[in-house]
């Protein structure tokens, strides 16, 4: 019997879905229906159905897991459609979350958005200054309590947070993560004060449960989104799970977290599925580099208003972020690092005061759009510059779905970017399309160096709409990388959840001195760092046999957050054993914590002397689930077909040259085919734009590598 | 032996371009100026992520710091988005190892040289703050600087932190000017000792001091890498060319600015060793393009105290302004000091004897920002940049130094990074002020988790939380500051000291109407029995004013001024670091009601503020607002404001009849001629 894993990505625009039918995988795509997700959810899930030939119920009866990421949070917290939360905080802290660190109007915004001082803002809270509440109590940083709970104190709060109609609850006490029992107390006395025959079942959430880790504006931020986004999430799943099992389905609906987690939605936490489409993105790139055995890579996602990146390194999706931001919040959650600036086709073009060209980051955006789009829009952005140069075909945009009108690119384009210059208009056009490359190029290569790589061991994904007609571009900036593309890059984070093993992600604080400053010696307590793991190891044996894994399917990856001496921020290293059991273990941490210190700063800055701490543990359970198999495609030979030519268009390649360039179709070109730059290839979703000294290869899998001619 | 080189103080102008620059410059078209000056900017940028990631003291990973490049003259090229007051000054460091040491054979200028520097007498803002730099050879030409600089908590003065109560520049630590720390790219650790040995905190010093060094060497790595892609000269032209367009911004944005002349007089109110006012007398004069800056009438500097500052601060203070509001799409170099002219008297309190101490020395130009921001907002009020018309934070310091055994029996040293967490200042464009904002002299600075400091410091936070009435009233109010407030906690031995200013005397100024924020004094509780109180359950305060107010239980309650003498602190002892708010702008009265009741009802102003100040009615039971009482309040305020109003004359001559005590003027110099 066909055993089956159906992965569904919900994106603001497309349900993409893939499905994993023994060694058959399958695509479907549908729009995203809002009002009812459910509806393009199984309309993706059909689409793929009727690829392998088989009917809905006969996949899902046969289905092990299906897992999807949703952007229902994203949703929530754009509209503020969520429920009134009341937050308990300790007395004297009651502002916390909206202090957010001081800082907190620059979080979540560009550059350049904050950086007229005069005009920043915090963001609205999730929530309000009334519906916060202090109670009397304090713990200390080694969780002795300094100031008991009032329990008379709590109830009188507790009843003014309900008579304003509150309806979720979260609990962060100061140094909750050193002692949670006052949080527990509060979440007993809600219970016993309003219990579910009461008032309903309204969600308590701790922030020792959900984020137990150092750190107060966070904690709380990330327990308060909890309690905002649950119920939005909940009646998704409920709807999508109805449905599911209608058809057949058996097994708990399984979300992927931004974490690079999975979970039932019971064990959840709403806020770890934000962001978690790109992500699982990031995991297809993971199965992709294991597939063609690429080291590290830069994977580059190109829209129409915002460059995405990643990165995978050793073959692993694993640069995790400690504090990420949620919309406009810094949280407590260790998720895999996405980064974004805003360059995209409509990056909008403009010169300034001295006549320096800038390209972005205001876009144009879906509506009105670039000029040639001749929906109103006035200024010119990326995609007209490609249209002028002649690499957009205005006949074949999206597929011939969508018909641009070049001469107002070219009368855009020449009015506010070649007049102004003092140029022609094609090579205002050449610039355009140089500044966004070199300003995205600029980004990775520094965010690549500021993790301690070096960018040219690097190769780059390049994916989205613009991807393919820019990465040469951005790729030479970054040192002449190798370009990989892929033929299913649309439905990616779908695929990407399918490669995920099954995984739960645990983060706890804990402060351990491995290496003392003042003594010299090395950690010999060695309980002090295995009990702290063993809680963990207990915690993930326990969910994970909750979602059907034994132990003996279980594997453990831990990672340490270190530090020097009395340093404030730590960094990352991967434990080589999750448990400590001679001092040499110990040693050989602190070796691996001042490699990765060497590697990010210099080893002329380390200062092992000075001290050598744990201070966070971040471990990683995971579960195979069935792999997946690309299909292997029948080769030919490197000339493509005839029919593929779609015939030649005059483009403008460089400043002074204009060159008569082969068109082809990608759906028409088969795999082994070579294509030699200058050339254009013209997908449904994209167009390749391969300048001179770059040659095309298409493999086995109908993906395309990019590279330099030698 | 070079010694003292007052001429090098003044030397933040950029130079005149050489042949080499000029004939470099040629080659850098618009394209390259954009996609290389940004890439330069990143640069800047990654050099001052790291030092925040490596640092151990607090100022470091809150970000008070900056990083820059510079051109082979030693000119500032291109900052990050930091604390200018840095990467301004460190350009004097460059040019006194250029103009001395370059042709020294005992010294040189080497591929591989580390300097370090932390002398005001050659650039630093004030001993703490310590600068390492490079010079970066291409080829074995000389063809950048790299340099970062950035605030140590301590660095063995005669008290932890800045001693406010500094004689002279003898009382103010270990004192550098450019000397070498590494060689051949190798820190030297016999120098590197004498440095660290030289404080209280050793580890922070050598820790702190490799991150600087990281940084500048990661900085001219990448500088190296453009260079070997596009070589020497691009590089040179691109750091020159990146001066000239800065310039160039900035006399754009100058000529369409209102000609005329511009005056501002500010009070700071501390003179270290008690309360007392100086006189901060500014008057910009902008012809064209061209703007005069002119400190004549400030007070005379004083010679027992460290409240004096230094030339170059007042110009990195001015960048602050240029930077962070009116110029904030300029280019981040030394070109806007090319339109520039700036007039500081010798002897004055900004420009005193070489033996003054200047430990204050920022404290001083915080205020004087105010001016130069007041100044603006009047000459460019129907400009293009209007929507930059405002209030800023405070400059009322109210920072902390501790320093001992912490509870895990280590040694510490901490500096509150409470200062980073004043409100913010109300704008025409951008109404209020934001709660809780940051420091004046940079925004982008964290007020850190209060979990993260009590887990390496013997503190207790009895709150932290927004305070109350610290915010300059308006149509728009200013951000109100951070009320904080410490208990000392688990520790076998630990002293406490302090600087500051503000406590008495407004230190900000409101904008067309609005308010100033108000003034708040130091609070210190000693041998208290607060924790005895936490553990019997009892009500603890809850705000500074209620700290200050209710003093309860056993212990003295001392209110005075910010500074605060370096004591022996105990378990139990509490010290107050509640921070200033913002300035408001506009007429209180034109206050949207509904939005004071906001401000009410989020514990932001009290009933007193909403009714007095305010002038508006609210119903305590239904919590709304009477519009209808409102109007007649406001009505009435309108009409008392014109009864209370004189005569000009009239107000001329009973306002020179006013004197304020002989002891608040006395280091003030002359009255009434410098009160502007």
């Amino acid at each position: 019997m066909k055993r089956a894993s159906i992965n569904i990505d919900i994106g603001g625009t497309f349900t993409d879905c893939v499905i994993i039918w023994g060694d058959k995988l399958a695509r479907g795509k549908a729009p995203t229906t809002y009002y009812n997700v459910s509806i393009g959810f199984t309309q993706a899930i059909d689409e793929a159905c009727r690829e392998i030939g088989v009917s809905l119920s006969e996949v899902l009866k046969n289905t092990d897991i299906v897992r999807y990421g949703t952007t229902i949070s994203m949703n929530t917290l754009i509209q503020r459609t969520g429920p009134k939360v009341g937050l308990f905080v300790t007395e004297g802290f009651e502002d916390t979350t909206l202090i957010g660190r001081a800082f907190a109007w620059a979080d979540g915004l560009l550059p350049q958005q904050v950086s007229n001082k005069a005009m920043v803002k915090k963001p609205e809270p999730i929530v309000p200054r009334e519906l916060i509440v202090g109670v009397k109590e304090r713990v200390d940083c080694f969780g002795k309590v300094v100031r008991p709970l009032d329990r008379q104190d709590v109830v009188s709060k507790l009843r003014h947070l309900v008579d304003q109609g509150v309806t979720a609850f979260a609990v962060c006490l100061f140094w909750s993560v050193a002692n949670p029992a006052h949080e527990k107390t509060i979440r007993q006395i809600i219970e016993e004060e309003y219990p579910d025959e009461y008032l309903g079942s309204f969600p308590v959430m701790l922030s020792s449960d959900i984020a137990p880790v150092e750190g107060e504006y966070e904690r709380a931020m990330t327990v308060a989104l909890c309690a905002y986004l649950q119920r939005d999430l909940s009646d998704e799943i409920h709807g999508l799970g109805e449905r599911l099992r209608g058809e057949g389905y058996r097994f708990p609906l399984v979300l992927t977290h931004s974490t690079g987690a999975s979970a039932s939605v019971s064990r959840t936490s709403s806020v770890e599925t934000y962001g978690s489409g790109p992500v699982a993105g990031l995991f297809g790139c993971q199965y992709l580099c294991r597939l063609y055995g690429i080291d590290n890579v830069v994977a580059t996602d190109m829209g129409g208003t915002s460059f995405d990146f990643g990165f995978v390194v050793d073959k692993s999706a694993s640069i995790r972020s400690e504090n990420p931001i949620v919309e406009r919040f810094r949280v407590s959650l260790p998720v895999i690092e996405v980064r974004s600036i805003g360059a995209g086709g409509g990056s909008i073009a403009w010169i300034d005061e001295v006549g320096i060209l800038h390209v972005g980051p205001l876009s144009a955006g879906a509506f009105p759009g670039p000029v040639c789009y001749d929906q109103g829009g006035t200024e010119p952005t990326v995609t007209d510059a490609n249209v002028v140069l002649g690499y957009i075909n205005p006949d074949y945009f999206l597929g011939g779905r969508m018909r641009l009108n070049k001469e107002l690119a070219v009368k855009a384009i020449k009015e506010k970017v070649a007049a102004p210059m003092k140029m022609e208009v094609e090579e205002a056009a050449l610039a355009v399309r140089e500044v966004v490359a070199g300003r995205m190029a600029n980004k990775v290569y520094n965010e690549v160096l500021l993790r301690g790589f070096d960018p040219k061991e690097f190769a780059i994904f390049a994916y989205g709409g613009a991807g393919p007609s820019h990465c040469c571009d951005y790729a030479a900036y970054l040192g002449d990388l190798t370009i990989y593309t892929f033929d299913f890059d649309s439905v990616l984070s779908a695929l990407g959840m399918g490669a995920m093993p099954f995984a739960s992600v645990y983060s706890v604080s804990k402060l351990v001195v491995l290496h003392n400053f003042m003594m010299g010696q090395y950690l010999s307590d060695y309980d002090q760092f295995n009990k702290e793991v063993e809680r963990l190891v207990e915690k993930a044996y326990r969910d994970l046999k909750y979602e059907g894994y034994p132990k003996d399917k279980v594997s453990f990856h831990l990672e340490l957050s270190m530090r020097y001496g009395a340093s404030i921020m730590s960094t990352a290293i991967e434990a080589p054993a999750v448990l400590l059991r001679s001092e040499e273990d110990v040693k050989a941490l602190c070796d691996l914590f001042e490699e990765a210190w060497t590697r990010k700063y210099s080893k002329a800055s380390a200062y092992p002397e000075g001290g050598v701490e744990v201070t966070r543990f971040t471990l990683r359970a995971s579960a195979p689930v069935p792999e997946v198999r690309l299909r292997e495609q029948t080769m030919s030979g490197a000339a493509p077909i005839k029919a593929a030519l779609k015939g030649k268009r005059s483009i403008h390649w460089s400043s002074d040259r204009f060159i008569e360039t082969p068109i082809y179709d990608w759906e028409l070109l088969g795999c082994g085919n070579i294509l030699e730059g200058p050339v254009v290839v013209e997908a449904a979703d994209t167009t390749y734009v391969i300048p001179e000294n770059k040659r095309l290869t298409i493999d086995k899998y109908h993906n395309a590598r990019i590279e330099s001619l030698k | 032996m070079p010694g003292y080189d007052p001429g090098i103080q003044t030397r933040w102008t950029p130079e005149p371009f050489t042949e080499r620059e000029k004939a470099a410059m040629e080659d850098i078209d618009p394209v390259a100026l954009e996609i290389y000056g940004h890439r330069v900017f990143l640069i800047t940028w990654e050099g001052r992520e790291l030092v925040m990631k490596m640092g151990v003291t607090q100022g470091l990973s809150a970000g008070d710091l900056n990083t820059g490049l510079y051109t082979v003259q030693g000119d500032l090229a291109i900052t990050s988005t930091g604390v200018h007051y840095h990467s301004c000054t460190a350009q004097i460091m460059t040019k006194y190892v250029l103009s001395h040491f370059g042709d020294d054979p005992s010294v040189g200028v080497k591929d591989g040289d580390i300097f370090f520097c932390n002398s005001p007498l050659v650039g630093a803002v004030h001993t703490p703050d310590n600068y390492v730099f490079t010079p970066i050879f291409h080829k074995g030409e000389l063809i950048a600087f790299a340099a970062c600089g950035a605030h140590q908590v301590d660095v063995g003065a005669s008290s932890i932190g800045m001693n406010p109560f500094a004689n002279s520049r003898f009382e103010e630590g270990v004192t550098f000017p450019p000397a070498r720390i590494g060689q051949n790219f190798e820190m030297m650790n016999d120098i590197m000792n004498v440095i660290a040995m030289s404080t209280r905190d050793p580890r922070s010093m050598t820790l702190d001091t490799k991150a600087k060094v990281a940084s500048v060497m990661r900085m001219r790595r990448r500088v190296l890498e453009i260079a070997e892609q596009k070589g020497s000269d691009f590089v040179i032209g691109l750091l020159a060319k990146l001066i000239e367009v800065g310039e160039e911004q900035f006399r754009r944005r100058l000529s369409t600015y209102n000609d005329g002349t511009f005056r501002h007089v500010v009070f700071f109110d501390s003179v270290g060793i008690a309360d007392g006012l100086i006189a901060i007398v500014l008057t910009m004069t902008k012809r064209g393009d061209e703007l005069t800056i002119d400190l004549s009438g400030s007070s005379p500097h004083i010679p027992v105290c460290a409240v004096n500052s230094v030339p170059q601060v007042v110009a990195a203070s001015f960048a602050v302004r240029v930077f962070n509001r009116i110029g904030h799409e300029v280019w981040r170099s030394g070109g806007i000091f090319k339109p520039v002219k700036f007039i500081i008297p010798e002897g004055c309190i900004f420009s005193p004897p070489q033996d003054a101490a200047v430990g204050a020395s920022a404290g001083l130009t915080f205020v004087l920002e105010h001016g130069y921001q007041s100044c603006f907002n009047k000459m460019i009020f129907d400009s293009e940049q209007r929507d930059t018309i405002g209030s800023i934070p405070a400059a009322a310091i109210n920072i902390k130094f501790m320093g001992g055994i912490n509870q895990r029996d280590l040694v510490f040293t901490l500096m509150s990074p409470e200062i980073n967490t004043h409100g913010g200042g109300a704008s025409y464009g951008g109404g209020d002020g934001v709660d809780v904002y940051g420091p004046v002299w940079e925004a982008i600075c964290d007020g850190m988790d209060g979990e993260a400091l009590e887990r390496d410091n013997p503190i207790l936070y009895l709150f932290r939380k927004h305070s109350v009435d610290t915010a300059g009233m308006g149509k728009y109010r200013g951000g109100c500051g951070l009320d904080a407030h410490w208990i000392i906690h688990n520790t076998p031995m630990c002293v406490v000291g302090g600087a500051g200013n503000g406590a008495k005397f407004v230190q900000a100024s409101g904008c067309f109407g609005g308010y100033a924020p108000t003034a708040f004094p130091g609070v210190v509780v000693k041998g208290g029995d607060i924790l005895d109180r936490m553990k019997n359950g009892e009500d603890v305060p809850l705000s500074t004013q209620e700290v200050a107010q209710k003093p309860a239980g056993k212990g003295e309650t001392v209110i005075s001024d910010r500074s605060l003498t370096m004591f022996e602190a105990t378990d139990g002892d509490e010290i107050n670091v509640l921070q200033s708010g913002g300035g408001g702008y506009g007429d209180v009265l034109d206050r949207d009601p509904e939005a004071v009741l906001k401000d009410l009802q989020g514990g932001l102003i009290s009933r007193w503020v909403a009714e007095n100040l305010c002038h508006v009615a609210i119903d305590p039971e239904a919590r709304t607002v009477d519009y209808k009482k409102t109007e007649d309040l406001r009505a009435r305020e309108r009409k008392n404001r014109k009864q209370r109003g004189r005569k000009y004359g009239d107000f001329i001559k009973e306002w020179r009849e006013k004197r304020p005590p002989a002891e608040a003027i006395a280091y003030m110099g002359q009255w009434p001629e410098s009160d502007g």
